[in-house]
């Protein structure tokens, strides 16, 4: 039984249905929080996604295998909800009382000696920044390329983009991350 | 060819997407050249920190398995009510044809003509009633006001060793979607705040009388404090009693029209008999509008009209000016 198969066999939200949110939860909200930058915001998007298709689910025909719907989803209620708000705040202002968001904890700093730590932040910092001065569509093409290791077509269809729209994304994406990253990549070694 | 145009090859080469002819030329362009060598190097690292980093990120963002719990359970309960609100207002979205939409219109009239005549002769249908009920109370934002002859005896059967709530007290309650709530409760007597406790969709608040910050809480906190525990008891009470009722058809009574405090003139149906051990009242205005509910200790008087966002369950808006702070104070 596939995901599609769980879905429309699931009655008033029962095992079934629970069973397929636990399972693609986590990575749509982390998708959802690279679009978004924000917790709180991806989870509410989230929700949004999962609670359409359950809503909607006797009416939905079968065009791409479900977590690729679900990413697709995710992402066009992200995008809308970033039309709707104003900017979000970047990553490592949503936590200002930890030292520097997430590019604080960039890589475990147990396995590094202080200075490669400190470098190994400031990288994080780094990355992020430039995150977040790409639209939002290129940081997702970004994401699912490099993270989710999806196909140039797969992340079309997540993205309901063209081919050659992913091709541009993903090129222009990594060289805005390599102009920032330029100190580093001039000194020809990897800090993490 | 461009320098944009040679960067996007190496993009390409990297994931893998390079057409094989182009491919072919690329690596011989490559071993050719110690400069494009250096920039596909480049890439390539760029490319493997870009992938560190959403690792670190995914692993410092992942929620723990209680939090992704919490997290499924609501969204199963959410979609399950979102479909239920969905069935409940017409979920069969096909279009008839003319001739069965023509058959549907005189089939309509001749019902609601029907309906009418018994509602002017024997007043409103019980069935319905409930269902209407019910659409109240799965509407998105609720607004009631909550009455327990003995609130803080309510209280206190969540909170055994609590004895600051003063008998007299009302209670107001709010809902809204995801988890949002928000109790709100007054000295009786002189209508004097006593205490807030909400949860606005990201944080829980808890402030009490006298408090000059509020306690600001987990959702699984704030639904363990002793009063909203009794105010949420409450709204399980009340849906258990519509649901009742609308399972159980046959035990309903219309009971006729009665006068509230306002003299304002109800339709009073009555929930009982043999058919089920539940017993509950259930009160409508002439549009069949849910007015007031009761079953045991607990009645709740719907407020209409209520315009709710979620911006009415945030600490900020239900309490202008107060700050909040993160404690472990015992509740």
């Amino acid at each position: 039984m596939d995901d599609w198969d769980l879905l429309q066999s699931s009655q008033e939200g029962g095992k079934a249905y629970e069973e397929i949110v636990g399972k693609h939860y986590q990575s749509a909200f982390l998708f959802a929080r690279q679009i978004l930058g924000d917790d709180h915001r991806a989870e509410d998007v989230v929700q949004k996604a999962f609670v359409n298709i359950y809503v909607a689910r006797d009416r939905m025909e079968r065009r791409a295998k479900f977590r690729t719907f679900l990413f697709r989803v995710v992402t066009n209620l992200a995008l809308n909800e970033l039309k709707r708000k104003k900017p979000h705040p970047s990553l490592s202002e949503v936590h200002p009382d930890q030292d520097g968001g997430i590019g604080s904890s960039f890589s475990d700093p147990s396995t590094k000696s202080p200075q490669a730590h400190l470098e190994s932040q400031e990288l994080g910092q780094m990355i992020d920044a430039a995150l977040q001065k790409l639209p939002p569509k290129h940081r997702a093409a970004l994401y699912l390329r490099e993270y989710q290791q999806l196909t140039y077509a797969r992340i079309a269809e997540v993205l309901e983009a063209s081919m050659n729209e992913v091709k541009i994304w993903i090129h222009r994406g990594r060289s805005a991350l390599q102009e920032n990253l330029k100190p580093y990549l001039d000194r020809g070694e990897s800090i993490s | 060819m461009s320098e944009a145009e040679i960067d996007l090859q190496l993009n390409l080469y990297l994931d893998g997407e390079l057409p094989d002819d182009q491919k072919a030329a690329l690596e011989e362009q490559l071993s050719a050249s110690p400069e494009l060598r250096e920039r596909m190097e480049r890439l390539r690292r760029a490319s493997k920190e870009l992938q560190n980093f959403f690792t670190d990120s995914q692993m410092i963002h992942a929620a723990s398995e209680t939090d992704r719990d919490m997290v499924v359970e609501r969204i199963v309960r959410e979609s399950t009510m979102e479909a239920r609100r969905s069935g409940i207002a017409g979920a069969n979205k096909k279009k008839p044809s003319y001739i069965l939409g023509g058959s549907l219109a005189i089939a309509a009239i001749a019902a609601l003509f029907l309906l009418i005549r018994a509602w002017v002769t024997s007043g409103p249908e019980p069935t319905q009633l409930i269902e209407g009920a019910k659409r109240s109370m799965l509407q998105e934002y609720m607004e009631a006001e909550v009455y327990v002859p003995s609130f803080v005896a309510l209280v206190r059967e969540f909170n055994p060793t609590g004895s600051d709530i003063i008998p007299n007290t009302r209670c107001r309650l709010r809902t809204g979607p995801q988890g949002r709530f928000h109790v709100f409760l007054t000295d009786g007597d002189d209508g004097t705040p006593l205490a807030h406790i909400g949860f606005d969709g990201k944080q829980g608040y808890v402030w009490r009388k006298d408090d000059d910050k509020a306690q600001i809480l987990s959702l699984e906190e704030v639904r363990k404090h002793p009063i909203a525990a009794a105010a949420l008891w409450s709204l399980d009470s009340m849906l258990n009693a519509v649901n009742e009722g609308a399972e159980h058809p046959d035990a309903l009574e219309l009971v006729g029209r009665v006068k509230d405090e306002a003299n304002k003139k109800l339709w009073k149906v009555r929930l009982g008999g043999p058919k089920t051990s539940f017993r509950a009242s259930y009160w409508f205005d002439n549009d069949g509008k849910l007015r007031r509910i009761s079953a045991g200790p607990v009645q709740f008087d719907m407020k209409e009209g209520v315009e709710l966002g979620p911006d009415d369950f945030k600490l900020e808006t239900v309490l202008p000016g107060m700050s909040g702070k993160k404690s472990s104070r015992d509740l």
